[in-house]
């Protein structure tokens, strides 16, 4: 490289002076090259976290999409006061790729409305989540409910809602299903009811969630 | 008086291929820590049966050998080889003559790459011995017969050397001359015997050349006056030879770049002229960086300043026996000159007597003002500098012209 402050650069140029320049710029453009390089690789390395980074956080937002379903309203009708759990048929389907094997299921209805038969007992309108496509199709196992009473006779409304988390053993698109059931103990005459909007959402969460 | 003569030596061995007596070659030039050039034409006519293999690019060296002899021509003890060049190009033509181009083995060392190594407390000769030992001496990959001759170990120093980094054993040896205190190197010829050989030796140290003892005069010095037939002093305070704001900076590390403190000089007489450059990439240590700073502020604080004085050879102090490349030599250029004093006559052309104001008639004689002997030096110019390099020139009457240069700061 040609570098000032060395005895050789003490000389006069002579009549090389060109030719010297010359081949001191191609040796320091040939060093500068790795130089350049070397230099580079700090911001290579971080440009690469980022892109990482980035590529995890895309993949988390898109673990985090999510679909609904809206069932028709309907009536349930009657509703016998045995203690039976009857499904009901009305359904909400929603199907949704899980990459992540796990999934949070929310079922819910705006509004739930009861009507006793008669004075005594309780009634309850209650649904179901399942998953179809995977050998596991729930965490813990099992149906999950929801219930809302109604007692005593007066008529009664609400909004219900129950999330539970679900573990998809079958990566790939699931196929969740809501079912509403009823059930009504210690009445003598059946009771009946409405429920309005059942909706069900579909929530992929990450596996550290 | 000597004789020169040309030799070709081949490059791995250094046996002697041919002697060429033809050969003529305009000028060459020897300096310290770097590779010089030369041109060669050898007429065919005259040339030996095997001038193919003699001139060969790459495989052979051209060596001129000074031999000194006496009075009656008689040859006075071994000849002494002052300059050797490697064959870099040969282009052949319609004419008589074969053209070649020479560099100095310097040139060799920026033709081999240094891989990985590091060294850690190791002195600094003994890098350099290491790494062309490794990287152009003839050893598991074929090189060169070089020997190195080092005065010590040399200052102790840490360097890392990267493959990757792509750079040559030339460029290694520049950026750990460049650095306050560096190992100074060059690369000269010797003969070895049994078999009959010209090899090269690198002659590297804190200093090459012998210094002038205090109170003693140089062993050589070059007068004018005298053998010295002309002389050019360059004072030259360009772009990259004189400053007095110096900073040495590497190349960046992702977004910092390691650089020396400013260097600056305690004269003031002149404005700020700033210096920035790089002595080698991938320099990490700012210590290393201030170093070269530091080298480069000693040598460009007052401009490059060299004195070339250029004698015919067979009367000058001979190269490679009263000294050598490195080694402090005496100049002095001009002075003033003493006339003879001269009497004054009268108007009467043919008496030199006058008659005074009393009637006396008598002589005088009168001392004219001194003169300059080289008008471009008023009162002469003299004193001891550093012989950085050599040009020789060859053709017709040999002139040898050491290049000397003011390092110690002191002016001419």
């Amino acid at each position: 490289m040609a570098t000032p402050g060395m005895l050789g650069s003490l000389v006069p140029p002579g009549e090389d002076a060109a030719v010297r320049k010359m081949a001191d710029l191609q040796r320091e453009l040939r060093e500068l090259g790795p130089s350049v390089a070397a230099s580079f690789a700090s911001t290579v390395a971080m440009l690469q976290e980022q892109q990482d980074a980035i590529a995890a956080q895309t993949a988390y937002l898109a673990s985090l999409q999510t679909k609904s379903a809206i069932a028709p309203n309907f009536t349930i009708n009657p509703i016998p006061g045995d203690g039976v759990d009857r499904f009901v048929d009305s359904t909400a389907v929603v199907y949704l790729a899980v990459p992540t094997g796990r999934a949070l299921v929310t079922v819910g209805a705006e509004l739930v409305v009861v009507r006793p038969g008669d004075s005594s007992g309780e009634i309850g309108v209650t649904y179901n989540i399942t998953e179809e496509g995977g050998s596991v199709p729930w965490y813990p196992s099992g149906t999950r409910r929801a219930r809302v009473f109604s007692t005593f006779g007066d008529s009664d409304s609400h909004s219900v809602s129950v999330t539970r988390p679900v573990a998809v053993s079958t990566i790939g698109v699931s196929k969740f299903v809501m079912a509403f059931s009823s059930v009504a103990t210690s009445l003598t005459t059946p009771a009946d009811g409405n429920v309005f909007a059942p909706y069900m959402i579909v929530q992929v969460i990450p596996a550290d969630v | 008086m000597s004789e020169l003569s040309w030799v070709a030596v081949d490059a791995r061995t250094g046996l002697i291929v041919e002697d060429l007596p033809g050969l003529v070659v305009g000028s060459v030039r020897q300096t310290i820590g770097r590779y010089e050039s030369a041109t060669a034409s050898l007429p065919l006519p005259t040339a030996p049966g095997e001038w193919l293999s003699a001139t060969r690019p790459g495989g052979v060296c051209m060596v001129l050998l000074s031999q000194a002899v006496d009075g009656l021509g008689n040859h006075v003890g071994e000849s002494v080889p002052v300059w050797g060049g490697m064959v870099t190009r040969r282009p052949r033509t319609e004419a008589d003559t074969v053209e070649m181009s020479l560099s100095t083995l310097e040139a060799y060392f920026d033709r081999r790459y240094v891989g990985d190594e590091t060294f850690v407390g190791v002195g600094q000769n003994a890098i350099v011995s290491a790494l062309v030992g490794k990287y152009a001496a003839d050893g598991v990959r074929p090189g060169i017969p070089i020997r190195v001759q080092m005065s010590g170990a040399g200052t102790v120093r840490d360097r890392t050397y990267l493959d990757r980094d792509d750079k040559t054993l030339y460029s290694v040896l520049t950026e750990l001359m460049g650095v306050d205190g560096g190992p100074e190197w060059s690369v000269g010829w010797e003969w070895q015997h049994n078999p009959e050989r010209l090899t090269p030796v690198l002659y590297v140290g804190a200093r090459i050349g012998r210094a002038v003892t205090a109170g003693l005069a140089p062993a050589a010095t070059f007068d004018i006056p005298g053998p010295v037939t002309s002389v050019v002093v360059d004072e030259d305070y360009s772009s990259g030879k004189g400053a007095n704001d110096v900073m040495a900076v590497s190349s960046a590390t992702g977004d910092v770049r390691p650089q020396s403190p400013r260097q600056v000089t305690s004269d003031t007489s002149r404005p700020t002229f700033e210096m920035r450059f790089t002595p080698s990439t991938s320099i990490t240590q700012v210590a290393t960086l201030t170093g070269h700073a530091l080298s480069a502020l000693a040598l460009v604080s007052e401009g490059a300043r060299t004195v070339a004085l250029s004698a015919a050879e067979a009367y000058a102090p001979k190269l490679g026996t009263d000294w050598v490349i490195g080694d402090d030599i005496g100049f002095a250029i001009g002075g003033l000159s003493s006339p003879e004093p001269r009497r004054v006559s009268s108007d009467d052309l043919f008496v030199d007597t006058f008659t005074d104001r009393f009637g006396a008639s008598g002589t005088v004689t009168v001392a004219p003002p001194p003169v300059d002997l080289v008008p471009a030096f008023p009162g002469g110019l003299s004193g001891v500098a550093r012989a950085i390099g050599f040009e020789m020139t060859l053709g017709g009457v040999a002139m040898i012209t050491p290049i000397l240069a003011d390092v110690s700061g002191g002016g001419f």
